[in-house]
């Protein structure tokens, strides 16, 4: 099911995407309601398909399948839900799993989506073109922006990523979005032809992405760490930068290079590549207490970083310290409970 | 053309200006036509003679006797061009006066010259006598007679409906206007489109090309000026105003050809004033003040009446210390223009040449208060004030410089550049004020702070002094911005400069990993500013250069320029210069290479003196400069030697030093098939061929050989680089270490070595060798987390808290995507100094991005419970 802008999953009051707008005493009432199916969403194992299309070159061929092969790690699925589609797969020491055909992929989008709920990350890594119609090179005719959305509304509503990380691959943005649908690109337009080191920092995302600390990498997360990194390193090599990562989720056909939750990213933040879910789910009602009392905090917290701009420093911060050791006394008594996890 | 509203009008008009003389009476047409051929192919001599005969034959043809006398003055003979002009008929007087009148003034009579062209302005030749008058009054300091006359052309100009205005007319009103483009500069284009008509008039009007070519260099045009004198010169390459404009333009981007065209001028017309003028301030700047006073007193004596002239002396007077004959110098040129603010523009260009900053700044306000409509010397003024770290006052001059010239690149480079510093961070620290990109300043801010302290510390115990104020550091992550903010205009080779308490540079942003050491660099500049203060900015440039440098590499190990092959190689071809002329490796380098060779050189003359005289003696000669000494003084009065004679004391010292070097770039025995070669080039080459075949053992001894020979070279290349791959390769980790560290103690660059170093120091367990390694590393390029984050991590082992929290400063300053961890390790840091206030603060940073995060959670609570 496509969840509506704005929803959030319990475990994650953390980054609960409590909107400034919002009247505060609205906000409790609007999380809790979204408590239940967020959860679910979050808790659930995405379906990775990674493709790498047609590369020209030896050394593209082995740094797209560096990338697929480090995504895929990264992201420590069960076997079962992952697919990787290759140029050429008999190259790929028994990676791949299938060529990297537009039939093929229609067919493994198919196959996926029949067998679960669950939500679907596709990933493209190659060479894209962003004249005329949007495309990404393939074996054989490749995969327009159009076909693709085809696609993915065939398999009907659920929680879908696509993260285009090929050249002039902004031009996906807009034909792909849709309501509940996160997008990833590369590049911000088609114009942007140049190839793209995106998804090398993408991967890395994995070790060091965490920003908030919850011991899981949501897509946000991972868009937010990759595109800083890619600006790091055209910085460091004195190169102007020819590719500026997007991301669209809130179904305006508009991405963002900095989404803040606000205008996109909402979605994104509850998007989870890797990592355990924190356990929300007891029987033992001292825990559940303390749980909704964490979140209630969570939230204060939320709501006061929303107010900061407004508020003079020194008060702000001694808000802040109060509701965080306030919270980090919760943390402890839950650890205690929990059987000091 | 436009003034006072008039439209530019696309045909030529016919103009009517005097009354034509109907005596137009010709000699020999074939003759002439010999000559006239002769004369434009740069066959002087024989058009001469061929001028003479024919005027024998028919004495009444006026174009001729311009022509003849023209002649006469391109190879310098203005008497003879005078004496031959007056013996002309006297009906021919009106003809021919205008070029008499150029004659007269090239050789300083000037009241002659007025007189030649007042009857000049009854001739064919009326409007560029007309010209040439209202520059006369313009030299004579009436600048507002001579704009009138000025203002006049262009209603010659714009009303010639009938017939055509001739090429030298078309000529003249080109330099009308271009004198107008003070007042208003669009007034530029329409000179440049006058130049260009008269051109096209005339193809062979090569005075109208030069003229053109003048006003392309004036506005920093230098490649537009090189074609148009190509032109003049591919049908006369002796024309000797081409020659010298071809210096000029040669000078401009920087040449070392540029006084051999000069020279060349010289060969043809050895009187051509301005020709001694440029070579006076190639002297000047070269330093070589003797050379300088010769070349201007000729100036002066060839033109006694030349403002330029008699100005180059002024400077050589000025800058020599000979107080007396300046302020005669200075009167004299006052008389002859009391409004001659260019004096003292050209006087504070040259010292800034020789660096005295200050001493510019005042005489250039003395020229603004003297013609207050003088952009040059708004402009030079402006800029002189940015040196002295007045950044206010020197944009109000440019930008009233740039008002009055807004076709000067120069100008309008400096002020975009201060637009963009305005989002500069600056921080004062101590004694230095550091202005860096915000993006940068974070980071580079506690390095620059502590190497800077060291730094002035170090340098005050050993000069024995202290600055005057604080010191202003500049650091440009674009080496265009560093380039204009210190020589106007992008493109300088240089890593840094220093004004005296201005220092700019390069951020390590500014260049790729691996090309400079901004630590060494810093420390490079600021040596300068203790030795411009110890000598009132009066010390050589080869001394300074050569006491920088020394100074970079006693301050840490591995900095400074080392002993390389290419130097010895050009020692050994006498590509070098003596120490007595090592002023000239800097200033004219005969090729590229020579400068990087003359700071190493120089260093090596500091050094020699310091070891055989020890350090005061260098401090002796720094006050003997102060004191107005020449090198020459001082060495005679200092180090007690002939110049020569020190030359020849410091060839036998690198032949000493260097013996086993320069025997390894030579060769040694055998050339055989390189294996047996003596050569280091050799050695080395062959090594690296050996390790791609993974010949290892075969590499060991040929690499271990070239560090015997030549210990110093750390090069591409070199021995301990290639060593430290093969013990890697072998997974000798120790040797490989030892190698490398012996490496990056001497190569100030290899970032990478570095890296690489630190990680196997860590893997032997040596933290300090480690810690070691990346400190090094910083120097190269401070811009990377990683690093950063790993030294912490060794000085968190070796215990050095400080240390540990100035890298995790300099994390955040890098703006890590984990936000959370870099916080509370800063936050931690803080918090092992005790400084628990800072802790609390950064903890709660932390915990902003990540409320959940449990090692800052923990942190705070014991913050808190610590009762802070």
């Amino acid at each position: 099911m496509k969840n509506v802008i704005g929803n959030t999953a319990a475990s994650e009051v953390t980054h609960a995407a409590v909107k400034p707008r919002w009247c505060r005493r609205f906000a409790a009432a609007a999380i809790g309601a979204m408590m239940v199916t967020a959860s679910a969403v979050s808790a659930q194992q995405p379906n990775l398909i990674v493709v790498t299309g047609v590369a020209g070159e030896p050394q593209y061929t082995k740094r797209f399948h560096q990338w697929a092969t480090g995504l895929i790690d990264a992201m420590k699925l069960p076997a079962t839900k992952v697919h990787y589609l290759a140029e050429k797969p008999e190259t790929t020491a028994r990676r791949a799993t299938g060529k990297s055909t537009r039939d093929e992929v229609a067919a493994v989008i198919r196959t996926v989506a029949a067998k679960s709920q669950d939500p679907i990350l596709l990933v493209l890594i190659g060479h894209g073109s962003g004249e005329g119609e949007p495309r990404f090179n393939l074996v054989g005719p490749d995969l327009t922006a159009t076909e693709l959305n085809r696609m993915l509304d065939a398999i009907g509503d659920r929680r879908v990523a696509v993260i285009n990380a090929a050249s002039a691959s902004g031009a996906f943005l807009e034909p792909l979005s849709a309501p509940g649908r996160i997008i990833v690109t590369a590049t911000r337009s088609g114009l942007e032809r140049n190839e793209t080191i995106f998804a090398q920092h993408l991967v890395e995302a994995f070790q060091a992405g965490d920003a908030d600390k919850d011991g899981r990498i949501s897509l946000l997360e991972a868009f937010n760490y990759a595109r800083s990194e890619v600006d790091r390193w055209y910085r460091e090599q004195n190169r102007l930068v020819t590719e500026h990562a997007m991301l669209e989720d809130n179904g305006d056909g508009k991405g963002s290079m900095e989404p803040d939750g606000r205008t996109d990213g909402a979605i994104a933040r509850t998007f989870y590549l890797a990592g355990a879910a924190a356990v929300t789910a007891t029987t033992d009602p001292r825990l559940r207490t303390l749980y909704a009392e964490k979140q209630a905090l969570e939230e204060k917290i939320e709501t006061l970083k929303s107010m900061k701009a407004g508020m003079e420093e020194a008060v702000y911060e001694r808000e802040l310290e109060k509701l965080l050791i306030d919270l980090s006394l919760k943390n402890q008594e839950i650890r205690k409970l929990e059987g000091g996890r | 053309m436009k003034s006072h509203g008039f439209v530019w009008m696309s045909t030529r008009a016919v103009v009517a200006l005097a009354v034509p003389f109907a005596l137009a009476v010709t000699a020999c047409s074939a003759q002439l036509e010999d000559a006239r051929g002769a004369h434009l192919r740069g066959e002087y001599d024989q058009a001469i003679r061929i001028y003479a005969r024919a005027l024998e034959n028919d004495s009444l043809d006026a174009a001729a006797w311009r022509d003849y006398g023209r002649a006469l003055m391109d190879v310098g003979r203005y008497a003879d061009a005078v004496t031959a002009l007056q013996s002309a008929p006297s009906r021919m007087q009106p003809e021919i006066a205008n070029t008499l009148g150029e004659a007269m003034r090239a050789l300083g009579r000037l009241e002659e010259a007025r007189v030649a062209f007042a009857a000049a302005e009854r001739g064919a030749d009326s409007l560029s006598a007309r010209l040439n008058r209202a520059i006369m009054q313009l030299d004579a300091g009436d600048k507002a007679g001579a704009f009138r006359t000025f203002d006049q052309f262009i209603d010659v100009y714009n009303g010639a409906s009938r017939g055509r205005l001739s090429s030298n007319e078309l000529m003249a009103v080109a330099t009308a206007v271009e004198h107008l483009g003070e007042t208003d500069p669009e007034l530029f284009k329409d000179a440049l489109r006058a130049y260009d008509e008269a051109i096209a008039a005339d193809p062979n009007n090569d005075e109208a090309r030069l003229r053109l070519a003048r006003l392309f260099l004036g506005k920093y045009n230098g490649s537009d000026a090189q074609q148009t004198i190509g032109e003049v010169l591919r049908r006369n390459p002796r024309q000797p105003d081409a020659l010298l404009a071809l210096g000029k333009a040669k000078e401009f981007e920087g040449s070392s050809e540029a006084a051999e065209h000069v020279r060349k001028a010289l060969e043809v017309n050895p009187n051509l004033v301005s020709a001694h003028i440029f070579l006076t301030r190639g002297a000047l700047i070269a330093e070589d003040f003797g050379l300088a006073r010769e070349r201007a007193e000729r100036a002066v004596q060839l033109n006694p009446a030349s403002l330029e002239a008699l100005t180059m002396l002024a400077t050589v007077q000025f800058l020599s210390g000979e107080r007396e004959a300046y302020d005669q110098t200075e009167r004299r040129i006052l008389q002859l223009n009391p409004r001659y603010a260019d004096l003292y523009t050209t006087l504070a260009e040259l010292s800034v040449q020789t660096r005295q900053y200050p001493r510019a700044v005042e005489l250039m306000q003395k020229a603004v208060a003297l013609d207050s409509t003088s952009w040059r010397a708004h402009g030079t003024l402006g800029i002189n004030l940015l040196r002295l770290g007045r950044i206010e006052d020197g944009r109000k001059h440019i930008e009233i410089a740039f008002r009055g010239d807004p076709y000067n690149v120069w100008l309008k480079n400096t002020l975009d550049l201060l637009d963009s510093m305005n989002r500069y961070v600056t921080t004062e620290r101590g004694r230095f004020i550091i202005v860096a990109d915000p993006r940068e300043a974070p980071v580079l801010e506690p390095y620059i702070t502590e190497l800077a302290s060291e730094a002035y510390d170090a340098l005050s115990k050993r000069y024995k002094t202290q600055l005057d104020g604080k010191v202003r550091v500049e650091l440009f992550n674009s080496h265009a911005d560093f380039s204009v903010r210190t020589v106007g205009l992008a493109g300088l080779g240089a890593l840094g400069a220093s004004f005296g308490n201005l220092l700019t540079m390069d951020s390590p942003a500014a260049r790729e990993v691996g090309q400079f050491n901004w630590g060494s660099t810093f420390w490079h500049e600021l040596a300068h500013a203790f030795h411009l203060h110890l000598t009132s900015h009066k010390v050589p440039r080869w001394l300074t250069e050569g006491l920088a440098t020394y100074e970079e590499r006693r301050a840490k190990a591995g900095w400074g320029d080392d002993l390389n092959p290419g130097f010895l190689a050009a020692w050994k071809a006498k590509k070098l210069h003596p120490v007595s002329k090592l002023n000239n490796g800097f200033v004219r380098p005969e090729y590229p290479q020579q400068i990087g060779f003359s700071y190493y050189q120089a260093s090596l003359v500091a050094e020699m003196i310091e070891q055989e005289y020890g350090f005061d003696t260098i401090l002796q000669m720094l006050r003997g400069y102060r004191d107005g000494q020449t090198n020459e003084q001082v060495m005679r009065s200092v180090l007690e030697v002939e110049p020569e004679a020190f030359d020849k004391k410091f060839e036998a010292y690198i032949e000493q030093r260097f013996a086993t070097q320069l025997a390894a770039v030579d060769g040694g025995e055998g050339k055989g098939d390189g294996r047996n070669s003596g050569s280091l080039a050799d050695a080395l080459g062959t090594a690296a061929d050996l390790i791609r075949e993974q010949e290892y053992d075969q590499a060991i001894p040929l690499l271990e050989r070239a560090k015997q020979q030549f210990p110093e070279y750390a090069g591409p290349g070199g021995p301990y680089r290639l060593l430290a791959q093969i013990y890697l390769e072998r997974g000798d980790r120790q040797k490989a270490a030892a190698e490398l560290e012996k490496h990056t103690t001497i190569n100030e660059t290899d970032y990478e070595a570095n890296i690489q170093l630190a990680e196997l120091w860590s893997q032997l367990g040596n933290t300090a060798g480690a810690a070691a390694a990346l400190e090094r590393a910083m120097f190269i390029y401070p811009l990377q987390p990683q690093p950063h984050a790993r030294l912490a991590e060794l000085y968190s082992q070796l215990g050095d808290k400080s240390k540990v929290l100035r890298e995790r400063k300099a994390i955040i300053g890098l703006q890590p995507a984990d936000r959370a961890e870099a916080y509370y390790q800063l936050a931690r840091a803080h918090y092992e100094l005790g400084q628990n206030a800072e802790a609390r603060r950064e903890l709660l940073r932390a915990l902003e991005a990540a409320p959940n995060y449990e090692k800052a959670q923990s942190l705070l609570l014991e913050l808190r419970g610590s009762g802070r």
